[in-house]
């Protein structure tokens, strides 16, 4: 028997799924015949599995001792914190140019992670091997790799 | 041959392996950072090499990292990479008794002669296979992505649904931007950024290192556990007694890693528990496997690293990737303009030979390498604070997507879709299958719609598709691999009610 951890998660998926799969059908009648049947299978298959899935929550019923669920324990203004910070790093690599915006985004990351007290001197260690790992790699992709950084 | 053998003992390309060994050896030693994240994140440096240099490095990076996943798994009984799943089983009760140090000579050890037996059969084996493949047509590679596809059902043993809906989106990913035949705009939401499709390389990058990044900053416990086990010295003399003591036991595990990496998507974990069930079931001690077996050791070992080179046999003959980590490296080959399949072995025969040699040598350094820096490298990534990782692997991120193209949008793509990883995989959706059908997508559509074009212009669709006798064979794999799942449950039952 299920718990009701996997069936919440496990209806989520396939509500998900369901959704993406009834999108995809539904743009598949703007595309001709052969550039359809491949987005029409794969949209089918998933829709089907998707209803399959929720069909197996229903008839099998959860458990009531509640299992650990998947998004218990997660610190989540940790999580928006990296997410913000992952998506204006890639949003800034062009208006600032790749070393500002890594400079910035290796601090943000660093400041979201830190949990125990750090002294002086680690804080220096901490901020001279993120500088050491900038250079590193700038030096590496713009200059050994020649790949054209922002 | 004779050139090849010079170009890959070239200084820039020991130089490469070696490093790639190292490189490897210490990522795979970190519990979450899988051998593919390895690949993953080293690749852009590889797209300035020349292509035989830039797969010696990845195939380097790959080898080590499957041989580092066996430090933590004997150590802190934390694969450090799934691939390792088998050898902690044994592993942790060796170190746990005072013999980690003999675990890890074993591995390594175990890990050279696989890894060797797997390049060897990459060297002899895929250039017969290559000949087969000529007769390929598209129907042929229609079945074999469809059969690549199948494998998910193996991918995802207990959680098959899960498992078809991740490939299906992944599928459906792979048809965002203009059909590869037609010409269709599919799925571009307007944006002529998304006309050419999905990057393979950020997708992945995305996909597999962000829902770790993610994992290592928002959960307050430490990234590794630290054991007092301390690593006494070599002991390689009792080593390599044990290791001949087990030879039959090595080889064979050592051929059912290789033949697993040929069969596409299934990775080192499937052959490191299919080696170590075998050594168990053959073994005439087999009681004591779980306790601190090192014939257990050995076979997982010695499994997990012959996937290397049988994963190249299909991801160079076919492209068709083997492992999970040939998927990337199958896309640093397009990335390089390197066109993978059967012509290959003939028109670009130089720098596939080049790389074989290379990655014999690589896994020949994997000896040193093993027994003296990965020691040391894990004791020094243990003490690595998560303040200093975490950044250091988004940065690696960020200039993996981007360095393939040199495009931001790129690592916009790479952010998103591995916030929407992490999303899926904490529902139950694993990044595996999608990457599956992300990869496998294209290639499947390309065949149905050249088969079905064909076979259309010969009057018998159906004939095109079912009618040709390597399709058939394919065919017969993929319903063989779909059953798998429920023969090996079916044996299970059979086996657990056959011991009460």
């Amino acid at each position: 028997m299920e718990t009701l951890g996997n069936r919440t998660s496990n209806l989520i998926a396939a509500g998900i799924a369901l959704a993406l799969g009834a999108y995809a059908l539904s743009q598949t009648g703007e595309m001709s015949e052969l550039g359809a049947v491949f987005p029409t299978t794969a949209a089918i298959v998933l829709i089907i599995a998707a209803l399959a899935l929720a069909l197996r929550v229903v008839l099998r019923g959860g458990k009531a001792a509640e299992q650990q669920s998947v998004w218990s324990g997660l610190e989540w203004p940790r999580l928006v914190g990296l997410s913000i910070t992952l998506l204006a790093w890639a949003l800034l690599l062009k208006p600032l140019g790749f070393m500002p915006a890594a400079a910035l985004g290796l601090l943000a990351v660093g400041v979201i992670t830190y949990r125990e007290r750090m002294g002086l001197k680690a804080l220096a260690l901490h901020l001279l091997a993120g500088g050491a790992l900038l250079a590193g790699f700038y030096g590496l992709f713009s200059v050994v790799l020649r790949v054209p950084l922002p | 041959m004779l050139e090849s053998l010079i170009a890959a003992l070239s200084p820039l390309n020991l130089a490469l392996a070696l490093c790639g060994v190292l490189a490897g050896t210490i990522i795979g030693a970190l519990p979450g950072l899988s051998a593919t994240m390895a690949v993953a994140v080293l690749v852009p440096f590889t797209f300035t090499m020349d292509p035989a240099s830039g797969l010696i490095a990845l195939g380097a990076v790959y080898t080590g990292a499957i041989y580092g996943g066996a430090y933590a798994a004997i150590l802190v009984n934390t694969p450090g990479t799934p691939a390792a799943i088998a050898t902690a089983m044994d592993g942790f009760p060796m170190a746990k008794r005072g013999d980690g140090d003999l675990a890890v000579t074993l591995s390594c050890l175990a890990s050279v002669v696989g890894g060797l037996v797997g390049a060897l059969a990459l060297l002899f084996l895929a250039p017969p296979l290559s000949q087969i493949a000529l007769a390929f047509g598209p129907v042929e590679y229609f079945w074999l992505a469809i059969f690549g596809l199948s494998l998910i059902a193996t991918l995802s043993a207990g959680h098959t649904l899960m498992g078809l809906m991740g490939g299906c989106i992944g599928l459906l990913l792979s048809t965002v931007g203009s059909a590869v035949v037609g010409g269709d705009v599919r799925y571009t939401f307007g944006q002529t950024q998304l006309l050419g499709g999905i990057p393979i390389i950020p997708a992945m990058i995305g996909l597999y290192c962000i829902p770790v990044l993610i994992d290592l900053v928002i959960r307050p416990e430490a990234h590794l556990e630290r054991r007092s086990e301390q690593i006494a010295g070599f002991r390689l003399i009792e080593a390599l007694g044990a290791v001949w003591r087990s030879k039959f036991n090595l080889v064979r595990s050592a051929v059912i890693g290789t033949a697993v990496g040929i069969l596409p998507a299934a990775g080192g974990s499937v052959a490191g528990l299919v080696a170590y069930t075998e050594a168990k079931r053959t073994s005439k001690d087999s009681k004591q496997f779980g306790k601190g077996a090192t014939d257990g050791v050995i076979a997982s070992e010695a499994a997990n690293s012959a996937t290397v080179g049988g994963g190249f046999i299909p991801t160079l003959v076919l492209g068709i990737p083997g492992t999970p980590p040939d998927a990337i490296i199958l896309g640093a080959l397009l990335v390089q303009g390197i066109r993978t399949g059967p012509q290959l072995f003939t028109q670009q025969a130089d720098i596939v030979y080049t790389f074989v040699i290379g990655l014999i040598i690589a896994t020949i350094l994997m000896l040193p390498t093993g027994l003296v820096v990965g020691r040391y490298a894990f004791r020094l990534i243990i003490s690595v604070p998560k303040t200093a990782l975490a950044p250091g692997i988004a940065l690696l991120t960020v200039i993996g997507a981007y360095a393939i193209e040199a495009n931001t949008v790129h690592v916009l793509m790479m952010v998103g879709l591995g916030l929407v990883g992490w999303l899926l995989a904490r529902i139950g959706l694993q990044a595996s299958p999608i990457v599956l059908g992300l990869i496998l997508g294209p290639i499947a559509e390309a065949g149905f719609v050249q088969a079905w074009l064909i076979g259309g212009a010969q009057g018998n669709i159906p004939a095109m598709f079912f009618g040709r006798p390597i399709s058939l064979a394919i065919i017969a794999l993929t319903l063989l691999t779909l059953g798998w799942p429920f023969i090996v449950a079916w044996r299970a039952r059979r086996t657990a009610a056959g011991t009460t």
